[in-house]
């Protein structure tokens, strides 16, 4: 295929939470410095994902109404 | 529905092996599609290949390039010459829309169909791109069927973002996309660039033109499967990109994309720096405990990414487990930033690259 430029990382916007989460949730245990801060991004992370499911949902929708 | 006058324009450079299975694919449309074969410097078959369809049915033609020297672009654009030609020299008038693919893609029967009935819904639309499928993988090489699983991952991932952002998607690829005929000739025809495809899209945008893509018009395309085509495929997409918006520079219509390189490289960082600090902690501490609202976050984040597997075509069980085990993708990722890494160097280098 001809071009689709793939920035990396791929995975959608799920896989910053997931790293970060598991990185913040056991800092935070560990009692480390700045993990709440972690988790704090991870929450936003958590909102980009569900306007990406907003935005997902949207485009289904108008991609049938198009037919 | 009125039928539409649509022409096909294939550029094929040695695709002995699969051009006459392409042409059988158009010949079976729900619609009836002129197909024109551009043959670039071809030392195989290929050019007798499509004479012979030529000689049964009027619906085919090949022509051969002359000094081609713009790529897949230059190919193209020859053949969209020639139909001009043909137009003025009898006085037909102009086809509605022109299909352009990539001689290796599988196309099924009522994608034409499907992309015109888009692309004709409104016409402020210059393109309709179809679904990114990927041909199946009979091997049984482990390591190729492992990038093969991975690719095939990101190509549903590439359709599931063009839906998110479907009324104004980032690239008509040019695996398999239908072109509204006096946009293209708008434009100029496509945009010559090693990322011709991305290029034209924006030529579209800047003349306030919007490109969609339509799911239902299916096409599915070879992947490379041996780690150097993969690593040099993916150069020329990042390295094409980067080029492309240095040259068109920071407006209204390249922002999504110059955004779009902010995030990963914000990202990269993180990606970088997370598991790195994980592993020193987790070796320092010398124990696992994970924090509730953590795991809360991790739980959800899990069933969005199995969720965004609903674009990927005929999944099954391996699928899944390949993307709740994190690690291949994850691997993958990094791959692809060494990859764009090269491509910002190469491009801000300008070093010199043949395709």
């Amino acid at each position: 295929m001809y071009g689709e430029p793939s920035l990396p990382p791929t995975g959608g916007g799920f896989v910053f939470p997931i790293i970060g989460a598991a990185a913040g949730g056991f800092g935070v245990v560990w009692g480390v410095r700045g993990s709440g801060l972690l988790l704090v991004l991870c929450t936003l992370a958590l909102v980009f994902m569900f306007y990406s499911l907003f935005r997902l949902r949207r485009g289904e929708k108008l991609a049938k109404r198009k037919k | 529905m009125e039928s539409p006058h649509i022409l096909a324009v294939i550029p094929a450079h040695n695709e002995e092996k699969i051009i006459g299975q392409t042409i059988e694919d158009l010949l079976n449309q729900s619609v009836y599609i002129g197909i024109l074969v551009v043959a670039d410097r071809c030392t195989d078959n290929t050019v007798s290949i499509v004479k012979e369809f030529e000689k049964k049915t009027i619906f085919v033609k090949v022509i051969e390039t002359v000094d081609n020297k713009d790529l897949r672009a230059g190919t193209i654009n020859q053949g969209i010459k020639a139909i001009e030609r043909r137009i003025k020299s009898i006085g037909i008038s102009p086809p509605d829309a022109i299909l352009i693919m990539d001689a290796d893609t599988r196309i099924d029967k009522y994608a034409v169909e499907n992309g015109w009935k888009t692309l004709n819904s409104n016409p402020k639309l210059a393109a309709v791109c179809s679904k990114a499928g990927v041909l199946p993988y009979n091997g049984k090489n482990i390591l190729e069927w492992l990038l093969y699983r991975l690719q095939r991952i990101e190509y549903s991932m590439f359709d599931e973002n063009r839906i998110e952002t479907i009324d104004n998607i980032m690239i008509a690829h040019g695996m398999c996309t239908l072109h509204r005929w006096n946009a293209l000739i708008q434009i100029g025809g496509i945009a010559v660039s090693i990322l011709e495809d991305m290029a034209t899209t924006l030529k579209y945008k800047s003349l306030g033109y919007k490109v969609t893509v339509d799911l239902t018009m299916k096409a599915w395309t070879e992947v490379p499967l041996r780690f150097n085509e993969w690593w040099k495929q993916r150069l020329r997409w990042n390295r094409g990109s980067i080029d492309i918006l240095r040259q068109s520079g920071l407006n209204k219509v390249t922002w999504p994309y110059w955004e779009q390189h902010i995030f990963a490289c914000i990202s990269l960082i993180l990606y970088h720096l997370l598991p790195l600090a994980f592993i020193i902690l987790m070796i320092s501490r010398g124990y696992l405990l994970l924090h509730g609202y953590a795991l809360l976050i991790l739980g959800i984040s899990l069933l969005f990414s199995l969720y965004k597997l609903k674009y990927l075509e005929n999944r099954n069980l391996l699928d899944y487990i390949i993307r709740i085990s994190i690690l291949p993708e994850i691997i993958y990722g990094y791959l692809q930033t060494i990859n764009l890494y090269q491509g910002y160097f190469y491009s801000f280098t300008n070093k010199k690259q043949s395709w």
